[in-house]
This record gives structure tokens, sequence and C-alpha cells, in this order.
């Protein structure tokens, strides 16, 4: 029995403190290009560490909504997206700052992140118990199917090439297999270190793989200068803005359906709702054209959906265990680190805990749009904040952090090693969310199969009767199917146009 | 004939790491265990990483000739290359002197190596870095070790 009078925990003043403070720090960091959302929620994980679940939950899911909407100021500001949930944003935000409309254009985006998050919270509300009581149904079977539906949706959206995309998902699981084996306690792969008994402790990779490889990407530009457009709006100017999203309620209703949409999807999550919700936006409306130049639908389409990814990108973590996104990925990791697992079993043996993080998803939104309104030249400030100044003191508090995680300095060679390989990865080409998705949920999918082939009398045939297990499956081919017929039917049409323009050249 | 050096080298890194580990996988004893051993998915992940870098090699060897505008090279980012390696070092460095001088007496200094290294160099500037990174360093170990009560090195 669920007991509401939790979602007074979050009213605490120690815990409207934190919010307000994760959230503020989230836009500061989602404000400044190269950093994003994941970065920030990294940070924090091993901050969290030492505090409750609950606290740290609060704190995550605080900074998690103040990253993805801070992405919003560099993309008017500069041309540059704060985070890639905010890369359509820079399409008509800046075109409309450089016209001299840049408050405007902020207002525009800050009250359409408000819209979005406020739709995906109820759509978190209402389908998260709904999925949860669903998976309740879940086995082995449906388990093993789903890590692999996940897993093909991610190959199929990440980088030019499946073949890496596949690649980088088996160095995942492979690392995952490194340590104790679950079902057996064998120790396995370790090649004699007893450091690595217990396997590969999550959030170093994690840590590494994101924060290391994303300085190691961002430093070669480091003395790159800023051309930041003045900006600022009153309250008046903002509730102004404000009255003219009547004109745009349709809009903002299917953008944030298809951020909810897309960031139910695993894996996926807010980097490419934006993108979606701009193109539908643009080629819905009466003057496409007038996109790309400073058409206020552009921005509120962006913003909107982006925002509403997070909280869709919440369901399959809290109903199934399977993070939305990078960033949930690292939420993921901090509840583990917690001892509480994310799936159907947390509606049912820590529904206060999911109360708690509802609340604090709700409260997190307003805090949001008040900091931005009330703050936004603080945040403006924040650009100017130089990387030579910020890389060092980044690497130096994920040590830290990584350190303080299990007092333990193999978690921190952990953290430098897969940091340089996440970077050697990015600059080949291989998309690293299949490997760190590959890396947590490797030792669930071993389980799995192998529970299932046991129940199935040593044989793959019993998943021939488990209808939701199939359907993921064929969800799973699907999506790969699909992904390869359009990246060859995309090759086939540059090699068209390469042809032709080579026969023009001849005859001409 | 052209060659995609990064895939290649890394394709065969990838076999290379797989073998290892299927050798790895021979030395461990499944006699006690009965059905699906410990080393049964790892090796179907093996088999499957195996194949997926044998198809990477055949990918990244090409018979088409370059385009033209292909062939001429990047210039190399010396600056670049310094600020990069250069961090990196600094942090191996950091990571080796952590349990040997204690968290303040190395984290001060990686902070200030690391800013110096990528930001300018003027006496202004260096009083700057070390400010911040003392009160970086002093802010970090009051959150973690006594607010949080967590251990540091």
């Amino acid at each position: 029995m669920l007991d509401f009078s939790q979602i007074l925990y979050v009213f605490e003043p120690l815990n409207l403190l934190l919010m307000t403070v994760g959230v503020f720090g989230g836009l500061i960091v989602g404000a400044m290009p190269g950093l994003t959302s994941t970065m920030a929620v990294a940070l924090l994980v091993p901050i969290t560490f030492g505090m409750t679940v609950e606290m740290g939950l609060v704190l995550l899911m605080a900074v998690y909504i103040g990253a993805i909407s801070g992405g919003l100021v560099s993309a008017a500001l500069l041309n540059i997206p704060g985070t890639p949930s905010s890369v359509a944003t820079t399409f008509d935000a800046f075109p409309m700052a450089k016209r001299g409309e840049a408050g405007k254009a902020l207002a525009y985006g800050v009250f359409a992140s408000f819209l979005g998050s406020l739709l995906s919270f109820f759509a978190l509300a209402l389908l998260a118990p709904i999925l949860g009581a669903f998976a309740l149904r879940f086995g082995p079977f449906e388990y093993f199917a789903l890590v692999v539906f996940t897993l093909s949706c991610i190959i199929s959206i990440s980088g030019k090439s499946q073949v890496k995309g596949l690649l980088s998902a088996c160095v995942g699981l492979l690392m995952a297999m490194v340590g104790l084996s679950n079902t057996d306690g064998v120790t396995r792969f370790t090649f004699g270190f007893s450091a690595l008994q217990s396997g590969f402790a999550e959030m170093p990779v994690l840590i590494g793989m994101y924060a290391i490889s994303q300085v190691l990407m961002d430093i070669a530009d480091i003395k790159k200068p800023f051309k930041i457009i003045s900006a600022s709006f009153t309250v008046r100017e903002f509730c102004q803005t404000a009255a003219r999203f009547r004109h745009s309620v349709k809009n903002v209703i299917r953008s944030s359906l298809i951020g909810i949409g897309i960031g139910i999807l695993p894996g996926v999550g807010p980097g490419l709702s934006n993108i979606v919700a701009y193109s539908t936006a643009k080629s819905s409306d009466k003057d496409p054209d007038s996109f790309g130049q400073g058409n206020p639908d552009g921005i509120i389409a962006s913003e909107t959906a982006n925002n509403a990814a997070t909280g869709g990108a919440m369901i399959p973590l809290l109903t199934l265990g399977i993070p939305g996104d990078v960033t949930t990925m690292m939420m993921l990791g901090a509840f583990m680190i917690h001892g509480v697992q994310p799936g159907p079993l947390l509606m049912r043996d820590h529904g206060n805990l999911v109360l708690i993080i509802l609340s604090a998803y709700f409260i997190s939104n307003i805090l949001m749009l008040l900091l931005q309104v009330y703050f936004i030249r603080v945040l403006i400030k924040s650009l100017l904040i130089p990387r030579f100044i910020l890389y060092p003191v980044i690497l130096g508090l994920c040590v830290i952090g990584c350190y303080a995680l299990n007092s333990s300095m193999t978690d921190v060679w952990i953290f430098l090693g897969t940091g340089l390989l996440g970077y050697v990865f990015t600059r080949l080409g291989f998309p690293l969310l299949p490997l760190v998705l590959g890396l947590l949920l490797g030792r669930m999918a071993e389980t799995q199969l192998r529970v299932s082939i046991v129940m199935g009398n040593g044989s793959l045939a019993g998943y021939l009767d488990r209808p939701i297990a199939l359907a993921f499956l064929a969800a799973a081919a699907l999506s790969v199917g699909f992904s390869l017929y359009s990246k060859r039917k995309a090759r086939l049409r540059r090699e068209g146009l390469a042809a032709a323009l080579a026969s023009e050249n001849a005859q001409g | 004939m052209r060659v995609k050096t990064g895939d290649f080298v890394m394709a065969l890194v990838l076999l290379a790491v797989t073998a290892a580990l299927y050798h790895q996988s021979t030395t461990i004893n499944t006699a006690m265990i009965y059905a699906l051993g410990p080393v049964f998915f790892p090796r179907i992940i093996m088999a499957v990483t195996g194949l997926l870098s044998v198809v990477l090699i055949v990918q990244s060897v090409s018979f088409k000739p370059a385009a033209a505008g292909k062939r001429a090279k990047q210039a190399f980012d010396r600056e670049g290359f310094i600020y990069r390696w250069g961090l990196t070092a600094l942090l191996v460095a950091y990571l080796l002197a952590l349990p040997l001088l204690g968290y303040a007496a190395a984290t001060i200094p990686f902070l200030f190596a690391g800013m110096a290294l990528l930001g300018p160099r003027k006496y202004k500037d260096l009083a700057i870095y070390a400010t911040v990174s003392l009160g970086i360093t002093f802010g970090l170990q009051f959150i973690f070790a006594t607010l949080l009560k967590l251990f540091l090195p």
C-alpha cells in the first residue's frame, strides 16, 4: 500500500535546498557547451553515495531536469547546443537571437521546457504503475528478449556503422562477464588480478567513458573564443511570451507526445526527440520555410520534446530496470550502489521511493522554471567560465568520486582505463552507449538466458510459448532490419548522386 | 588498396582480446557444473565478437581509389596533441601520487598543473589557478570527508 504522506518528504527544507542546488547546478552544466546532463549526473553520483537513497535520487532527478533544460542557453546565444538534446533548438533560437530577440528566444525555450516536463510528469505518473504491473508477468524469457530488444534499439540508431555498434555492445557484454559468475560463483576472466574478482564496478566505467572521453575530445577547441549574444528578459516579458503559447497548443502536445514516446524507447532519449519533434513541426506548419529563420514554433517543438523525453526515459528505468537514455543509465548505477534494483518489483517493494521520485520530478520542474526566469543572467554568465579551469576540476572530481565509491584505487584505475578506451572508441566512430548498456545488462542477460534454456529443457523452444518475449525479439529483428534497409537506401542514393555528378562532369 | 588504419588495428586488437578470453575460458573447471556452465554465454559473445571483428577488417580495406578531395591529410594539430596527452600524463601522475602523498598534497599540484597546461601562464593567471586549486581541493574535502563521511585517499 502506498503511503502518500511520503510526498511531503520532498518538501523538507533540506530536500528543497538539495533540489534547488541540483536544478541550478544542472542548468549551469547543461548551458556549458561540451558538458552534458550525463556528465552532471556522473559527477554527482559519488556524492549521493554518502546520502540516503531517497535524498540521492531527489538530487539526481533535479540535476537531470536542470541539465536538459540548460542546453537551451548556449543553443540560443552561441549557436552551440549545450547538450545533444538541444541540437534542434539552435536552428531557430540562434537566428532569433541574432536579429535582436535573444531574450524572447530564451523565454520561448524556458516555457516550452516547463510544459514538456509537466506533460511528461503526467505520463510518468500514469504509465509507470500500469507498465510496472504489466512487467510483473515477466519471467526469464521476457527479460532476456527485452535486453536483446534494448541493445538492438541502440545499435540501430547509434553511429554510421552497425558493425561498430554491435562490436561495442559485445565489448560491454564481455566486460560484464569478468569476475564471479552470478549463477555458479565461478571466477572468470580476471587474468590473475584479484581486484577484478567482483568484476568491473559500473560507476567508474560509466564516469570514465563519458567524462574522460568528453574532455579529451573537446580539449583541442579549448582556446576557441565564444561570441555570446547578450540577452535578458523581465518577468513581464516572460509572461507575455508565455501567453503566445495559446497559438501553439497543438505543437506543444504533439512535441510532448513525440518526446515521451521516444523517451520510453530504451536507450534513445532526449537526444533524438528534439530533432524528430522539430522535423514534424516543420512539415506540419503552414509556412515551413520560416523554420530555421527564427520561428518560435521551432524552439517550442525542440524544447518541449527534449524535456518531455526525460519523463519518458524514467518510465522503462522505474518499471523494467532498463534505462531510457545515457543519463538514466547513470541513475541506474546510482540505484545499484544504494542496493535498490529498479524494475517491476520496485513498484511493489519500494513504492514510496517511486512516489518520492515522482514528487521530486514535479517540484524540480517548477524550480527549473523559476530559476530560469529569475536567474537567466547568472546562467548566461556561466558560459564565461573558462574551460581550461573547468576540465582539470572535472577530472579531479571524477577521480575523488570514483575513489569514494568503494575506497579503492582499483576503481580509479578502471575509470582511467575505460575513459581512454572511450576516447579511442569515440575517435574511431564506435558508439559508447551500446558498450555501457552491455556492461550494465550483461549479467542479467546471461542469467535470464541460462535459466530460460534450463526451463525449456535445454533448448530455446520455450520462447515459442511466450508471446511477450516473441514480440520483443520480433521488434528487435525489425528495428535492426529497418535500420539496415534505411542505411542501404541512403548509400545507394549517395552513389546514384555521385554517378550522376560524374557523368555530368564528363559531358561538361 | 586503401586501409582505414584505425578500424583495422582496432579489429585486430579485439580479435586478440577475444582469443585471450577464449584461452582463459578453457582454463575454467566446469566438470562439477551441470548444464550450461559459466563459459556458455561468454563464448557466444566471443564468437560474435570474433566474427564482427573479421567483418570490420574486411570493411576497413578498400580497393577503390580515393576521391581526389579526400586524399589530402588533415594538418597535425600540435597544440591539441600537447593538451590532450599532457593532461592524460598529468592524470596518470596524479593517480600514482594519490596513495603516496594523500588527497590534498596530490590534488592541489594536479589541478594547478592542469590549468597551467591548458590556459594562459601570466603571473595573474597562475595566482588565479593557485587560488582555485586550493579552494576546490579543500571544498571537496569538506563535502566528501566532513559532510558525507566518505573516505579520501
